[in-house]
């Protein structure tokens, strides 16, 4: 370890001798002569846990947008717009069949429409024919109760 | 989205790296975390050129450096570099590793350095980066990031040595 160090102060060494160097010194067995040197590699690795404040990151999370953030929200947000497009159109189609209710002709053929008319008003006429002879015969009854007195003025 | 995945994935975890950069810059947390959100919103705002940049960490670490730089020099700091005499006799290491600052101590180490020797030396010692990644972190070419590395080793060993004499004595 003496000779890596050696070339560490020299720069010849490599990112992985170096590594090496940097545990050997973190632990036990360093020779008292050495010890000096222990206190950069020390304050290296101290240094090195020190951690950035967390409002850096999050004010840099802040300039992504919240889908990026959250990418649920995507699922969420694609449901959402399916949704509310099938509740549309179904309300829609709701909406078309109610009207096509109201005002639609129920027949396709004009003649079949005719005899369902004509049939319709017959009934109509018939059950006004009835109306009509129930008045009469109500009138009828009217008028014999109308002479009461001719009948009266007979005597014994 | 691919943009905002790579921040997301690549740009925000080097937060940390950046702010310890920042700080053994500036010399204190509260300028540093100043230079890592400017930094970092700088790297933001020019994301559509991150197709142009070959190395998207070493930019941000440039861009972090640069900003701490700025910052220093507009705030007059004089940690900069600090002169040799007070380094070499006022550092004590039993002192230095009760006092529990980091920063403290490696200012010790490191703060006689020149800037450009030191942040060669922590983003090699501290943050294990290639000599690749520093130069393309620190935009300068091979054979400086070399010199830099070896004359802050040479000086912090010599210091150490030095300190070590003096108390011995």
């Amino acid at each position: 370890m003496r000779e890596l160090l050696e070339r560490y102060w020299k720069c010849e060494t490599s990112q992985d001798e170096e590594q090496k160097l940097r545990e050997w010194f973190a632990g036990n067995g360093v020779p008292e002569d050495l010890k000096k040197y222990r206190d950069v590699f020390q304050a290296l690795d101290d240094f090195k846990e020190l951690k950035a404040p967390a409002s850096i990151s999050r004010k840099a999370q802040s300039y992504l947008p919240a889908i990026q953030l959250y990418p649920s929200l995507k699922i969420a947000a694609s449901v959402l717009i399916a949704v509310s497009i099938g509740i549309g159109i179904y309300t829609h189609y709701q909406q078309e069949e109610f009207l096509k209710g109201v005002f639609s002709e129920t027949y396709s053929d004009p003649q079949d429409a005719i005899k369902e008319t004509q049939a319709v008003l017959d009934k109509i006429s018939s059950s006004l024919l009835k109306a009509k002879d129930c008045i009469e015969e109500l009138q009828e009854d009217s008028v014999v109760i109308n002479e009461p007195e001719e009948l009266i003025i007979e005597e014994e | 989205m691919r943009q905002d995945r790579k921040f997301k994935d690549m740009i925000i975890p080097l937060a940390d790296k950046l702010f310890r950069l920042a700080l053994s810059i500036t010399g204190n947390k509260q300028d540093a975390e100043d230079v890592v959100q400017d930094a970092m919103l700088n790297v933001w705002q020019k994301r559509n050129e991150w197709d142009r940049i070959s190395n998207l960490e070493g930019y941000c670490i440039r861009s972090a450096r640069n900003i701490a730089l700025d910052k220093i020099s507009l705030k007059d700091n004089q940690l900069v570099s600090i002169s040799e005499k007070d380094n070499f006799h006022s550092f004590d290491p039993e002192k230095a590793q009760n006092d529990g600052e980091q920063l403290e101590i490696i200012r010790k180490i490191t703060g006689h350095l020149p800037e450009k020797q030191r942040t060669v030396f922590l983003l090699r010692d501290m943050e294990g980066l290639s000599y690749k990644e520093i130069i393309e972190a620190m935009n300068i070419p091979e054979e400086q990031v070399k010199i830099n590395l070896f004359r802050a080793r040479q000086k912090i060993k010599k210091m150490l040595e030095a300190a070590d004499n003096y108390y011995k004595d």
